[in-house]
């Protein structure tokens, strides 16, 4: 078996963004619209990253991927967050979710984000144990926050010293 | 033809507000219709691969509920249905006649009623959308689509000449219908939230404005009763009949909002006809093809994904559940004194989330449209029996300030009413309730303070010098009580979050010591008030020494009227408020002693080197010190008490470590002292157990918890059960660890945050397992 390569998303391969989108509906229980996609996809192409098996015989569909954006919240900090993340089943357990998130947070580091945020299903034990594993907390558990009527965790990694302030006193400031 | 000229003449009649698809499309000529294929392709030939066409108000929350056209999932209009789900007519009286072996009339409409029924528990007690569940059912999207006009002189939508239809299942319609527009009312008034508490996706179909009143509904009812006590059919005439009724009392429960109406005959009878529901043997018919069906969320306007329908369980149940919780909230409406109101607001829906239904009654009959509370307490009479408890109310206070004092006033009072509502909310807002609370209440704290200062220094310009300690006494009992709501919220919000299973293991020294730590200020803010109302009473008494000490006349006369007055009126509340006061100490003192116990242990444990305060992560991207800030973050800009620094937090479990050298004498000292607090608490525990189960017989405390007797109750059995669990862990940990730590437990324990049924969710036990590899080799 070859190794596994990371790469950030080249927007204009429909190929591999058709690929990415199989790869992450495949574990929802309703799948996200060609919208969503879209709008983390060609806001911040640069914050999504791939996985590819290059010893593979098709080398060139992504086993792994991760999706972010980054924004400014609440006027007050630059908030990045982790929209999507999956991995093909059969490569799991090898580390490469966590090597996909640590390349998006280092991404995220470099152009200057306060804290990583996302959500995840409270039941979702694997992907509370990764995230958790790389210093994420649990700030609050949202009530049905799925559709499929799960609650939800929302978890922030804090990277300085704004993550810890509440935003209404960052705006005074 | 042009495009534009083709759109101009394209007519789309949607007088009646129905856009059947079939009819629709049957009723267009084909050359109305414009081709727009070629502009499409045009413009999207055009666009990038980076463009998105979007509204500039359309963010990702929306875009997460965004369709998809030709998407299966996410397409409502490829919804596959078949002929019968199509054609069915509401106005034909499916069955085939009493013919031997063939299924009545009457066999259809008890299983479409009885499903229907059981679809309501679905949607409200389950949670599950409405097109899913009741709009499901093709009746009652026909009735609801005839409401969406004005009311017609007749009640009944249906035309089927069989009075099984149009009677029984049609007035069980209409009183559905009228109670689910009670159920948007309660969305609409803001006490519970779309979605996660209620879905009401209703399709458009949410006018009402047909709907009968419900006079003319319950009548409707009361016909279709009587339709069926002329049919000699037992078992499904008595199926039916338990079902109308217990419609009727669905249609009643608005009364608790609109009249704030506390009878509960309608909620007993509704608790006896589900029981006989659900005692039923389940049916053995089923409702006609086509009855039921995922048609709706094809045709109308949809907004959401297309979603299976919910297949009821056997379910009745679900409105034991729902008239229970109701009859419990409306037990507030028997509350003698605010402290009453104030504990069951406490203890209510503390441990078990009430039914939704419920919930959102109990605000909207707490606090009513005439700004009042209960009907009884303008808002500032309310804010003032909140303060009286622990207030000293011999207090004139002068015009001036009062004057400057109304703003400050005014935001206590919309604080309280915040906290009032929080209390009624699901188990994860009620903690960001607190979140936000903490602010609030931080905030009117300050603002009195600030008047407090600023009295000391000017007001005796304005006010003699005896006012001037009355009425600090008055802000300060004011200023204490905020302190003291602060610190509830601190304390509630932490500990809530232990209950939620927001914590991992290795926080909870910080979070269990600053409990502790905001125990202690607690315990001072209630020793204060407690000296203001020894003080009030020490005062009442002087006056009778006063009295005593002159000469016969007027004056003396004045002062006896004065001291019996207050003998009689004042003297038996502040009696009251002190024995209250005796048992929110022993409520503080409880949590401390839990909570020190909690961290004992956690040091402990760390001596043992299982666990430590530091996130055991292995990631480059941990840095403790912003973890911990992070946690905090709620209490950063909190001045009094002091947030504890990260520092301070790691300087503090290094008290609870022992080394190694005097682990022995240390770890057998630590056992001792646990024991100690925990058998001391459970005492206490006891003795409160004892005021509440007794309604407040006896002289030491006063717990004010008649009303939430149960649910008090639980409460402190459940922290009972968790100081017990606490114990036998000291004993435990020693056991599975051995008498003094040696190398490499770390690799063979971990430590796990543990909840026991019947415990306490809000002090769960660290609790030390082995560890385990995972499937894959790794371990857990
Ligand atoms: C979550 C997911 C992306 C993990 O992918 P993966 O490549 O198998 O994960 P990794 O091998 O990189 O493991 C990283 C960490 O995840 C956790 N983890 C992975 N597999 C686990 C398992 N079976 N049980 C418990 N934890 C597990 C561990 O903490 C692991 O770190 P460790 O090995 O240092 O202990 C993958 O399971 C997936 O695609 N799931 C479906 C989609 C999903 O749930 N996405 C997350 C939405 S928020």
């Amino acid at each position: 078996m070859g190794g596994i390569e990371y790469k950030s998303l080249d927007i204009n391969s429909i190929r591999h963004f058709n690929e990415l989108k199989k790869l992450i509906d495949i574990d929802l229980s309703e799948p996200y619209s060609i919208y969503v996609y879209r709008y983390f996809l060609n806001q911040w192409p640069e914050l999504c990253f791939l996985a590819f098996d290059s010893g593979s015989s098709d080398d060139d569909v992504p086993i792994g991927c991760i999706i972010c954006k980054s924004e400014m919240h609440r006027n007050s900090r630059m908030r990045g967050y982790i929209g999507m993340l999956a991995v093909e089943k059969s490569y799991r357990g090898r580390g490469i979710a966590k090597k996909l998130v640590e390349i998006a947070i280092n991404k995220m580091i470099d152009d200057g984000c306060d804290e990583i945020m996302l959500e995840a299903e409270v039941e979702n034990k694997v992907a509370l144990q990764l995230y958790e594993g790389m210093g994420f907390i649990r700030m609050k558990r949202m009530f049905r926050y799925y559709l499929n009527e799960g609650d939800a965790f929302k978890l922030i990694l804090p990277l300085k010293d704004k993550s810890c302030i509440r935003s209404t006193f960052l705006m005074n400031g | 033809m042009s495009l534009e000229e083709s759109f101009s003449n394209l007519r789309v009649d949607h007088q009646d507000n129905q856009f059947t698809a079939h009819d629709h499309y049957e009723s267009v000529n084909s050359n109305d219709l414009a081709d727009v294929t070629q502009l499409f392709q045009e413009l999207s030939d055009r666009l990038q691969a980076r463009t998105i066409i979007k509204d500039p108000n359309f963010d990702l929350f929306e875009g997460t509920h965004s369709l998809e056209v030709n998407n299966k999932k996410l397409d409502s209009s490829l919804i596959d249905l078949t002929e019968e789900e199509i054609h069915f007519d509401c106005n034909k009286p499916y069955g085939f006649g009493a013919k031997e072996g063939e299924w009545d009339q009457i066999d259809y409409v008890s299983a479409i009623l009885d499903r229907l029924m059981r679809l309501v528990v679905c949607w409200l007690n389950d949670y599950q959308t409405l097109p899913t569940t009741l709009l499901s059912c093709k009746y009652m999207e026909y009735f609801l689509q005839k409401w969406t006009l004005p009311p017609l002189d007749n009640v009944n939508v249906l035309n089927t000449g069989d009075p099984i239809y149009d009677d029984v299942l049609g007035s069980c319609i209409t009183g559905i219908g009228y109670f689910t527009k009670f159920a948007r009312e309660l969305l609409k008034a803001g006490v519970i939230f779309e979605e996660e508490d209620l879905n009401f996706n209703a399709m458009g179909l949410d006018l009402y404005l047909g709907l009968p009143n419900k006079v003319k509904t319950l009548k409707y009812i009361n016909k279709g009763l009587e339709t069926l006590s002329l049919i000699h059919d037992d078992k499904r005439t008595i199926l039916l009949t338990n079902i109308l009724k217990l419609t009727s009392c669905l249609v009643k429960l608005e009364d608790h909002i609109l009249f704030y109406s506390s009878t509960t005959q309608h909620l007993d009878e509704m608790i006896d006809l589900a029981q006989k529901l659900y005692d039923e043997p389940e049916l053995d018919k089923a409702y006609p093809v086509g009855s039921f069906s995922m048609e709706i969320q094809k045709r109308l306007a949809n907004q959401f994904p297309p979603k299976k329908l919910v297949e009821p369980s056997s379910n009745y149940d679900g409105f034991i559940v729902l008239a229970n919780d109701i009859k419990l909230i409306l037990k507030i409406a028997q509350a003698n004194s605010s402290l009453e109101i104030i504990q069951f607001a406490n203890f209510f829906n503390k441990i078990r989330q009430l039914h939704v239904i419920a919930r959102a009654i109990f605000s909207l009959f707490v606090m009513r449209d005439d700004r009042s509370v209960l009907g009884t307490f303008t808002l500032h009479d309310f804010l003032q029996a909140h303060v009286l408890p622990i207030a000293n109310n011999l207090t004139k206070i002068s015009p001036q300030i009062e004057n400057a004092l109304d703003p400050i006033l005014q935001d206590c009072i919309s604080v309280l009413f915040e906290w009032y509502q929080n209390s009624s909310q699901n188990t994860c807002r009620y903690r960001q309730g607190y979140n936000r609370q903490i602010l609030l209440w931080d905030s009117v704290q300050a603002q009195l303070e600030n008047v407090l200062t600023q009295l000391g220094s000017s007001s005796r310009l304005v006010v003699n010098q005896s006012g001037t300690a009355q009425e600090n006494n008055f802000i300060e009992s004011y200023a204490s009580w905020a302190f003291v709501m602060k610190l509830n919220a601190m304390i509630e919000f932490t500990l809530k979050g232990f209950d939620l299973d927001c914590y991992k293991p290795f926080e909870s020294y910080s979070l269990f010591w600053y409990v502790y730590y905001l125990c202690e200020y607690l315990q001072n803010g209630l020793n204060i008030i407690e000296t203001g109302i020894q003080r009030t009473i020490s005062d009442i008494h002087a006056l009778n020494k006063r009295m005593k000490k002159l000469k016969a006349g007027e004056k003396k006369d004045r002062l006896r009227d004065q001291y019996h007055k207050l003998m009689e009126l004042d003297m038996p509340g502040l009696q009251d408020r002190l024995k209250y006061m005796q048992y929110e100490r022993n409520k503080c003192k409880i949590t401390q002693s839990l909570c020190l116990v909690e961290v004992v242990q956690f040091g402990i444990l760390a001596s043992y080197n299982v666990i430590t305060n530091k996130n055991p992560a292995n990631s480059k991207f941990v840095n403790d010190e912003l973890i911990y800030k992070l946690r905090f973050k709620p209490f950063s800009s909190i001045g009094s008490p002091e947030t504890p620094t990260f520092t301070l937090s790691q300087e503090t479990l290094q008290k609870f470590m022992f080394k190694e050298s005097e682990f022995s004498s240390r770890i057998e000292e630590s056992l001792k002292f646990m024991k100690g607090q925990l058998n001391h608490i459970e005492i206490t525990i006891g003795e409160i157990l004892r005021y509440v189960e007794s309604d407040d017989e006896g002289e030491s405390m006063m717990t004010g918890t008649r009303l939430v007797k149960e649910e008090a109750s639980e409460y402190f059995t459940q922290l009972k059960k968790s100081s017990e669990l606490l114990k036998a862990n000291s004993k435990r940990i020693v056991k599975v660890l051995g008498p003094k730590p040696v190398q490499g437990l770390e690799n063979k324990f971990t430590v796990m945050l543990s909840t026991s049924t019947g415990a306490s969710r809000f002090f769960p036990i660290l609790e030390v397992v082995e560890r385990k590899p995972r499937g894959n080799g790794r371990e857990i």
